[in-house]
């Protein structure tokens, strides 16, 4: 068991430092370096073959770094084997052992441990009781539905107290509405238990509501870390802005100016918003600009900072996204589906922003945010 | 509607001897060229219904026609339905070209006419530069493309997709769907979706039929069903988040109707005309806001602030309850706040305790 | 499976398949219970008028065929017997072991590629025959010659690749993290492959298992080579009954390949299901 650091202070419970992982030639991890707080949520974002997966096999020890260190509760543990690195793991595809029930599968960690029997019985009814599942206990995991299998592992792996969870895509494979379900329910057990929990996914939806920090990993790399609020607010180049974020935001190529009293964005001008002024001032050749689709807002099309031709219009419930079309360039706005209902594809609309301080700019080579 | 395309009359299908219902009674009637998605959770009787309109599935009872003649008792593959499969079901080892006249040639159809609706379609998909390229080369929404491809050349009269983005990375899937309706409006076909995706229905389709436990809770058009919910589950299934539901009482009184919820009460409206008795009070979290504790009809904690970019969710806790309350992301409160929630009486949603049907709060004529 | 309706056309030809496939059991089972003058009578008999188990017992008393005048069968088949078990078990068990520790290796610590089949099965792909002359002596140099280690080492040595491909393809299909999962509960690397890996392919093992065991049981050349006093199996000794008055002991043989046969009959029905699995040898993508 690892519980305190060697030099006595309350370490991360998790470090990587510099991390690196080839697979025949191929690097799947360069130089990827985090932390994970003691009892947080920390979301690792990324495509599929960004690294998530193997990020998580390298700190359970399934495999072995080409170098860099991993370091648990302030200890390197290169060459521990898995058993003793006090880690629990689920793994996407959720590996229940098929043989055997849902109670011996919650079990099996502390039948390992030589557990005398009762206290393990005590033990697994009680965890059973607290994810719903006790009348699969007795069922084999080929007998049950996804959900419940999901839970029997989240059972198998929260039974133990480990200094540390790793959730490889934990809710992938179920429905939608099950997966906002166990989404909230592992949020409370993280916060209600004070546990450490690193969970990898693709869905970005998923690293927004429950992260306290999300790790964006993009072939490989650490390429922004920050709580979702920020990650949202300030992302760090045009691609994270891009994965993070539905309706997709709307990036259109912009020049300032030559007087520098209005930006040129695609086929219209703007006024310059203030807290860009001085960095566009030092980008000549032009660059990207962001506009989040619910920044913007349907107005008359005489006056209205963005005007167009509707081209699509997609109900999403109570809110539809529009297109607006002018030339070659596109914007999305979203709103309310009863305000959709005043134009129609063909005609002309227009659009304002509504908050000239949430602009990004991004330039267009490197696809850098630009900031003061 | 004139004769529909596709129309199901009391579908019925059971296993091991009426110990399992899958689907218990649906009617559904399609017009033609109209999109409609069958959305539920998984084991509501969605994909059944599918197997037995292509095919794959003997109905136990009832009866499915396409363009008023029952089609029952004709084998999968004559029944002029096209079915693109979850997983795309796509020849890996195969051109996109071969694959696409895959089966026109099982039909035996002549070389001009495959190449020319082979053409055709390879256009229509945006794919007439990839014709030669191996299937199993292509990228994950080509592949998606061609799977459609290849149903479109036999020229079906309906087009059944089973969760047809499931398999597609999210940003693939937002142009996909783009994609999908473009191709909807322009090839005119009648199509039916089967998924559990509600964001993917509600883009997609012009009308939604909501499934659970085998039988169709309700059909309305995408654009009203959210406003709209009719059933008490459909409440609680569309929306993000869905409804907050309450199961509760009202009880007429002095001063006016009251609903209570174990501790919780409501004052309802003074032109409340739904008399004593069970009801579910449906209160939607884009219809309820945040206020100052003194004044408001319910008071509470904030247990949860769940951050989605451009808005949040924060669940306050009332007396045992939780409520969803959906905020712009700059008003977002702090874990832990005690807050008031309040709401525009015109947003409140009963639906009976027995039916689980909506009923109206007021006197008809006032809208909701 | 369940069963088909079959047209008569499709019976006749299935008829047809299994009378041609079968006929040489038939007239094994027949000539086993031929007494020698029907052995080499012309026209064929196909149905001996006397019945008689004597070849069966000369495959355990040599002497048995006198009374027929048959001489000079030089030995009983029990040595052969015994030989055949003792060669064909042992070889099996080693194969079956080292295949399945090899499995492991190559499916979860292993890097694959294209040639990783070519590689595994290569030592597999001389014929026997073309090596057997090579093989007797580089064994006679080092005395494995007429020794049961020697022939048994062959048997290994030749049944290894089968046993580590299709015990691979097992291996394979577990999702390796079942036993990662087993690992992170808390058993070592080891562990979890001895309790968690190997008992969930046991349906595989034991169809590679046997699957071993037909091929060592049935195997005649190296056998052959490497035997000379002390070592006899059962095909080498089918080989033996030919005397110099009788000729070829037909009638015999039939018998000693009746016993044969039983082991391999009960087998091939045990693992009859598994066999098309195995045989695919993970071609098949799940």
């Amino acid at each position: 068991m690892i519980d305190t650091a060697p030099d006595g202070q309350t370490a991360p419970v998790l470090a990587l430092e510099n991390l690196t992982k080839r697979f025949r030639g191929k690097t799947a991890l360069d130089g990827v370096s985090f932390s994970v707080p003691r009892a947080s949520l920390t979301v690792i974002l990324g495509h599929a073959g960004a690294g998530k997966t193997t990020t998580l096999r390298l700190i359970a020890g399934l495999d072995r770094p080409d170098a860099g260190r991993v370091l648990l509760s302030g200890r390197d543990v290169a060459g521990w084997q898995p058993k003793d690195r006090d880690v629990a793991m689920i793994f996407d595809n959720l590996a229940l052992y098929p043989d055997k029930t849902g109670f011996e599968n919650i079990a099996s960690p502390l039948l390992i441990r030589k557990m005398p029997r009762e206290e393990i019985a005590e033990k697994v009814q009680a965890m059973a009781k607290v994810l719903k599942i006790g009348h699969t206990l007795g069922r084999l995991p080929a007998t049950m539905s996804g959900g419940e299998r999901q839970r029997i592992a989240l059972g198998r792996a929260l039974i133990r107290t480990p200094s540390l969870f790793l959730l490889d895509e934990p809710l992938s494979s179920l429905d939608a509405k099950l997966r906002i379900e166990l989404r909230a329910e592992l949020r409370r057990l993280q916060s209600e238990h004070g546990y450490s929990f690193l969970m990898a996914t693709p869905d970005f939806n998923e690293a927004l509501a429950i992260a306290d920090t999300v790790v964006m990993l993009r072939q490989g790399k650490v390429v922004q870390i920050a709580p979702p609020q920020r990650l949202y607010d300030e992302p760090v180049d045009r691609e994270t802005a891009q994965a993070v974020g539905a309706p997709l935001i709307n990036i259109l190529p912009a020049r300032l100016d030559p007087d520098g009293q209005a930006i040129r964005v695609a086929m219209w001008r703007l006024p310059v918003p203030g807290h860009l002024g001085p960095v566009l001032a030092a980008a000549p050749d032009g660059f990207e600009l962001g506009i989040r689709p619910e920044n913007l807002v349907l107005a008359d099309a005489a006056g209205a900072d963005l005007a167009g031709q509707v081209t699509d219009i997609e109900p999403l419930g109570l809110k539809s996204v529009l297109t607006v079309k002018k030339g070659e360039a596109e914007v999305r706005v979203l709103v309310e589906s009863a305000a959709a209902m005043t134009v129609a594809v063909g005609r002309e609309a227009g659009l304002c922003v509504t908050d000239p301080s949430m602009l990004h700019a991004f330039d267009p080579a490197s696809g850098r945010r630009l900031t003061a | 509607m004139s004769i529909p395309k596709l129309e199901l009359v009391s579908l019925v299908k059971e296993y091991n001897d009426g110990a399992v219902v899958a689907v218990d009674g649906i009617d559904l009637r399609v017009a033609p060229g109209e999109t409609i998605a069958l959305l539920g959770p998984s084991g509501c009787g969605k994909s059944t219904t599918l197997n037995m309109i292509v095919g794959l599935e003997e109905p136990t009872s009832g009866d499915i026609h396409i363009d008023g003649l029952s089609i029952v008792n004709i084998p999968p593959g004559r029944r002029n339905v096209g079915l693109v499969f979850q997983d795309y079901a796509v020849f890996p080892s195969m051109t996109v070209r071969q694959n696409l006249a895959f089966g026109l040639v099982v039909r035996k159809k002549d070389k001009d006419h495959i190449a020319r609706a082979v053409d055709e379609v390879a256009e229509l998909l945006g794919m007439a530069d990839r014709l030669d390229v191996r299937a199993r080369d292509l990228g994950g929404s080509e592949m998606q493309r061609v799977a459609i491809g290849r149903t479109l050349v036999t020229k079906p009269a309906v087009l059944l997709l089973d969760e047809p983005l499931s398999n597609l990375e999210a940003a693939a899937r937002l142009a996909m769907r783009r994609e999908l309706r473009r191709l909807q409006s322009e090839i005119g076909l009648t199509i039916i979706y089967v998924t559990h995706d509600q964001i993917e229905a509600l883009s997609l389709a012009d009308r939604i039929a909501v499934m659970h436990a085998g039988k169709i809770l309700q059909v309305e058009k995408t654009s009203v069903i959210c406003e709209r919910p009719d059933h008490v589950y459909v409440a609680g299934f569309l929306g993000s988040p869905p409804m907050n539901l309450l199961a509760g009482e009202i009880t007429p009184g002095q001063g006016g109707a009251t609903f209570s919820h174990g501790p919780l009460t409501l004052a309802l409206p003074g032109d409340c005309v739904l008399p004593r008795g069970s009801y579910t009070l449906g209160l939607r979290p884009e219809s309820l806001r945040l206020a100052p504790e003194a004044g408001a009809p319910l008071a509470g904690k904030v247990s949860l602030v769940e951050f989605r970019g451009g808005d949040v969710v924060v669940t306050v806790d009332i007396a045992s309850v939780k409520l969803d309350v959906v905020l712009p992301a700059a008003e977002r409160p702090v874990t832990g706040q005690a807050v008031g929630v309040d709401f525009d009486p015109d947003s409140l949603v009963f639906f009976g305790g027995d039916s689980s049907r909506r009923l109206d709060l007021r006197p008809m004529g006032r809208p909701l | 499976m369940p069963a088909k309706k079959l047209s008569l056309f499709q019976a006749v030809l299935l008829a047809m398949a299994l009378a041609v496939v079968l006929f040489p059991v038939f007239w094994i089972l027949m000539t086993a219970i031929k007494p020698p003058t029907d052995w080499n009578a012309s026209p064929a008999i196909w149905v001996p008028s006397e019945p008689t188990l004597i070849n069966f017992k000369t495959l355990f008393d040599p002497n048995a065929l006198m009374e027929y005048g048959v001489g000079g069968v030089s030995q009983s088949a029990t040595r052969a017997v015994f030989g055949s078990i003792l060669a064909s078990v042992t070889a099996t068990a080693l194969s079956v072991l080292i295949g399945l520790f090899a499995a492991i290796g190559i499916s979860r610590y292993g890097t694959e590629s294209k040639s990783t089949p070519l590689i595994i099965l290569s030592g597999r792909m001389f014929p026997p025959a073309a090596i057997a002359v090579p093989f007797v002596i580089i064994f006679s140099n080092i005395g494995l010659t007429d020794s049961y280690v020697g022939l048994i080492a062959i048997y290994v040595a030749a049944t290894l690749p089968f046993s580590t491909w299709m015990l691979k393809s097992f291996v394979d299909d577990l999702p390796r993290e079942i036993e990662e999962a087993a690992m992170i509960d808390g058993k070592s690397r080891m562990r979890a492959h001895l309790t968690v890996t190997i008992p969930l392919i046991r349906g595989g093992l034991f169809a590679t298992t046997m699957f071993i065991f037909i091929l060592n049981w049935s195997e005649f050349m190296f056998a052959l080579v490497l035997s000379y006093t002390n070592v006899n199996t059962i095909p080498v000794q089918l080989a033996k009954y030919v005397t110099a008055t009788a000729g070829t002991l037909y009638g015999v043989q039939a018998a000693l390949a009746v016993l044969a046969m039983v082991p391999l009959v009960v087998v091939g029905y045990l693992i009859q299901g598994h066999l098309a699995r195995g045989m695919t040898f993970g071609a098949i993508k799940q």
